[in-house]
């Protein structure tokens, strides 16, 4: 089990990989949610309510606790946001300096 | 000691006689990974016809996952996505399996025995054959379609975003990470990728339920299955871009991520009689794969 705190730097890319992959993940499962419910009001009677039960509605509970935990990525995202960068013209960081020998 | 599968495709296997003694029914079962010298194994059993079996103990430890059907497990009657779980010795309840039902069913740590009884085994039963744990074993039900996913407990450094529901936990010691055991669910969401090879200090099994995931030994989609021992390198994962890839997954022990990057072989000899190019001998340890599956490219090697 993991014994430290998560360290995104240690994965592969940087922030933005991170956060175009969540952007990614999040719009594949939105999409499948968006379409099994659409096959549920297909299969709805006039203004009756949508099949409880069967493999699409399956599909559908599926799709949208898998897009809750994408919601997760996001917020690990928002706590691991890089700080921006100052604009140019600062002081530029000195060395630091080494400590003399004893 | 079960041999390393890696990647088999469960509709490739030949059907044998289900290992469901004093049940009556009929069923029929495909043995994805045996262990044949204690009986442990990995099956997708298939009920023909409905079947029964009194209430008693497995002399394994005993999991199962309904992929369709209905299993009623005493007065509980589980369907698709449950799971349960019960160690070796434990009285369970009488069972009855309707008609078609399709099922995984996993026994570690003994065979296929079981003995109609009123009570357990012992008057201790282990929380498992694995186990550092003083605490009795029990009964684990699960009904998978009704947990929420959560995030990776074992993202190591690598692999934060996977979503995992937990089966079953049974901790390692603090001394032995090669302790305890572990079945979780775990979804690699839409275009998730780790292109490192990690290899494990305990065993690894997964089957596939969902999606699809290309990774070094091939492609996993729903049917396919693998065991991996302790210490076999695996990786360059790339998750299917609609779905990604749901499996089922069993470790005997905690999951560490050890990584490994820019990996290379390098085997070296002098042919005498033959074409090192063509006619080269293969390297030990190629794992058993199936038609379906292909031959591997060697890849991670």
């Amino acid at each position: 089990m993991s014994e430290h705190a998560v360290d995104l730097g240690a994965i592969r890319g940087d922030w933005e990989f991170h956060a175009r992959y969540v952007t990614n993940a999040m719009e594949s499962t939105l999409k499948r949610v968006h379409r099994a419910w659409r096959g549920l009001k297909g299969k709805a009677s006039a203004a009756g309510p949508v099949p409880m039960t069967g493999d699409l509605m399956l599909e559908f509970l599926e799709a949208v606790r898998q897009t809750r935990a994408l919601t997760d990525d996001i917020l690990l995202l928002q706590d691991t946001m890089p700080t921006p960068k100052k604009g140019g013209g600062g002081k530029k960081a000195g060395r630091k300096k080494t400590r003399a020998r004893k | 000691m079960r041999p390393h599968v890696e990647l088999i495709q469960d509709k490739d296997l030949v059907w044998h006689e289900a290992e469901l003694h004093k049940g009556s029914g009929r069923a029929r079962q495909r043995n994805l990974s045996y262990d044949e010298e204690n009986g442990a194994a990995s099956t997708r059993v298939v009920f023909d016809k409905a079947w029964s079996r009194p209430g008693g103990y497995h002399h394994a430890d005993v999991e199962w996952y309904i992929k369709e059907g209905q299993v009623r497990l005493g007065d509980r009657l589980l369907g698709r996505g449950a799971y349960f779980r019960a160690p070796a010795g434990l009285r369970i309840p009488a069972m009855q399996v309707a008609a078609g039902t399709d099922v995984l069913i996993f026994r570690e740590y003994g065979d296929w025995g079981f003995s109609v009884s009123e009570k357990n085994r012992s008057r201790f039963v282990s929380r498992g054959g694995n186990t550092v744990s003083k605490e009795p074993g029990e009964l684990t039900i699960v009904e998978t379609d009704r947990q929420e996913w959560m995030p990776n407990l074992y993202e190591g450094d690598s692999q934060r975003f996977l979503k995992l529901k937990m089966l079953y936990l049974d901790p390692p010691s603090p001394e032995d990470n090669n302790t305890g055991f572990v079945s979780i669910m775990c979804w690699a969401p839409p275009g998730w990728s780790d292109n490192r090879m990690v290899h494990h200090p305990v065993f690894e099994e997964a089957y596939s339920l969902d999606g699809e995931m290309i990774y070094n030994f091939g492609t996993l989609d729903p049917g396919a299955y693998f065991f991996r021992p302790a210490r076999v390198k695996h990786g360059h994962f790339m998750a299917g871009e609609e779905r990604g890839w749901t499996g089922i997954f069993r470790l005997d022990g905690s999951l560490i991520n050890w990584i490994t990057i820019n990996e290379r072989i390098i085997a070296e000899g002098d042919a005498i009689n033959y074409d090192p190019e063509t006619q080269g001998p293969v390297i030990a340890g190629i794992p058993v794969r199936t038609r379906s599956a292909g031959p591997w490219d060697l890849d991670g090697q």
